[in-house]
Parts: C-alpha cells; structure tokens; sequence
C-alpha cells in the first residue's frame, strides 16, 4: 500500500523537554485549538500507548467536535507518536492517520519535525470516491508532481 | 470545495479512464489504441475519453480523423492540494504552539 503524507519542520525556541510536555501535558495542550473563541473544557490525556488525548475543538457557532489522539509510542523528550482524529469532525479517527513527532536539540532550541501518515485508500478528500490508487501515484511520480 | 479537483476525482475514479491516463503518460495515443487493452465497446471507450477531456486530464487533437489522445497534467498536479487542509491545520497549530512556549519560558 503506498503511503501519502506530509512533513513540518521546525526550530522552536525552547528545550525539548519543554516542547515534549507542551505535547502532553492537559494543562498546556490548549495551543492544539484554534484561534476561534474557544469554550473552556477539561482537557483528558491518558499518557500511555494505546491511551487517549481529548480536546474539545469550537469551529464555528454551535459547532464543536471532539478531537485528539491516541498514543502510538511515547518516547520522552525525543519522540512521540499517535493516531490523530475526531469523533464526529474532521478526520476521523477511524481513517488511521499517524502522527509523529520528533524532537532534536539544537543548542537552547529544539528542531521539531512533525510527520503526518495517510493511508493508501482513506478518502481524505471528500471527492475522492474511489480513494488513491498505485496508478495515480505512478502518474504523478512520472511527472514529478509528487512532493 | 475546489470543484475542479471535484471533477478531476470523479474521472480518476474509473479503472478504466485510469489505465488508459497511464497508457498516456507514456506517449500519445490514438483512439484505437488506448481501446486495444479492453474488451468493452468504441462507445464506451469514447465515453470515457470525453470524460477524461472535460476534466481536463487529456487533450485531443481534432485534426485528423484518427485523433491521438494526450496526456494533461495540470489538474494532476492540483491532485496533492488535496494534502493542503492538513499543512494548513498543523501550520497554524504550530504558531500557536510556538506563542505558547514563549509564555512558558518567560514563566520559568
């Protein structure tokens, strides 16, 4: 199956063990919402593999799901890693998309680089009926319009 | 929703329209051959060529009656913009994330 996804890196000015408790700690995971107004939850994080983190996510009037993770690998402060999704929102949950986070030292700074997996098959785009096929990943990777 | 990349999905989702883009991407192509690998009829075969030209996939030249087929690769590179909400999420959950260390450190 061939894999889609993504990278983000970047330089943070502060220490990884510093970024790695942004990561997981409840009481500072509210940088993970949006910029809308948000209504103040109770933010849950069970800190283990197969272990759940919740946030409640406002995105418009009346409108809010729930969304978080669940813990693939716990790695402090170098890596962590987790299923991402929404129950009810946006992705779900159920569509397997991995998250992974890794944590360099650069001096006072840490290099975060974020790694988004989207399974072969999972229709991330609503149109996508028929979800990715080798054939269209052959295609783009003919003409190099694959980043 | 982007409505072109709607309608460039909607022609991908062929099996058939999705050989006969791979046969393009090979070298233009002629009616008759792209038809050659299926059993299915020339109308059909048609069918699916005018699909695949309104979506803007291929382009056919009209100035002979065997008309060669050719590949179009615009709209597939709009193909990965589909990845673009997820960037786009995480971005600006990162910015976030980066104020919020500035206030933690200056706690500290």
């Amino acid at each position: 199956m061939t894999e889609r996804g993504f990278t983000l890196t970047r330089i943070l000015d502060a220490p990884r063990e510093l970024v790695y408790q942004a990561w997981t700690d409840p009481e500072q995971l509210q940088w993970f919402l949006s910029d809308l107004p948000q209504v103040p939850r109770p933010i849950n994080v069970d800190l283990r593999p197969g272990g759940a983190w919740t946030l409640n996510m406002v995105v418009g009037d009346d409108d809010e799901y729930t969304t978080g993770g669940v813990y693939l690998e716990l790695d402090p402060p170098a890596r962590l890693s987790f299923v991402w999704g929404a129950h009810g929102g946006w992705p779900s949950l159920d569509d397997g998309l991995v998250a992974t986070v890794t944590l360099v030292d650069r001096g006072p700074q840490t290099e975060m680089t974020f790694h988004l997996a989207v399974p072969a098959g999972v229709q991330t785009h609503p149109a996508m009926q028929q979800g990715w096929t080798d054939t269209i990943n052959r295609l783009l990777a003919r003409f190099a319009l694959q980043r | 929703m982007n409505d072109a990349l709607t309608t460039t999905f909607a022609a991908l989702a062929d099996p058939t329209r999705r050989a006969m883009l791979a046969r393009l991407s090979e070298g233009e192509a002629t009616v008759t051959e792209l038809a050659e690998p299926f059993t299915i009829s020339l109308p059909a075969i048609s069918r699916h060529l005018k699909v695949l030209e309104s979506a803007g996939l291929i382009t056919r030249s009209r100035t002979a009656q065997w008309r060669p087929c050719r590949i179009d690769t615009t709209r597939l590179a709009e193909i990965d913009s589909w990845m673009a909400p997820y960037r786009e999420f995480f971005g600006e959950r990162f910015d976030r994330l980066d104020k919020h260390l500035q206030t933690m450190k200056e706690q500290q």
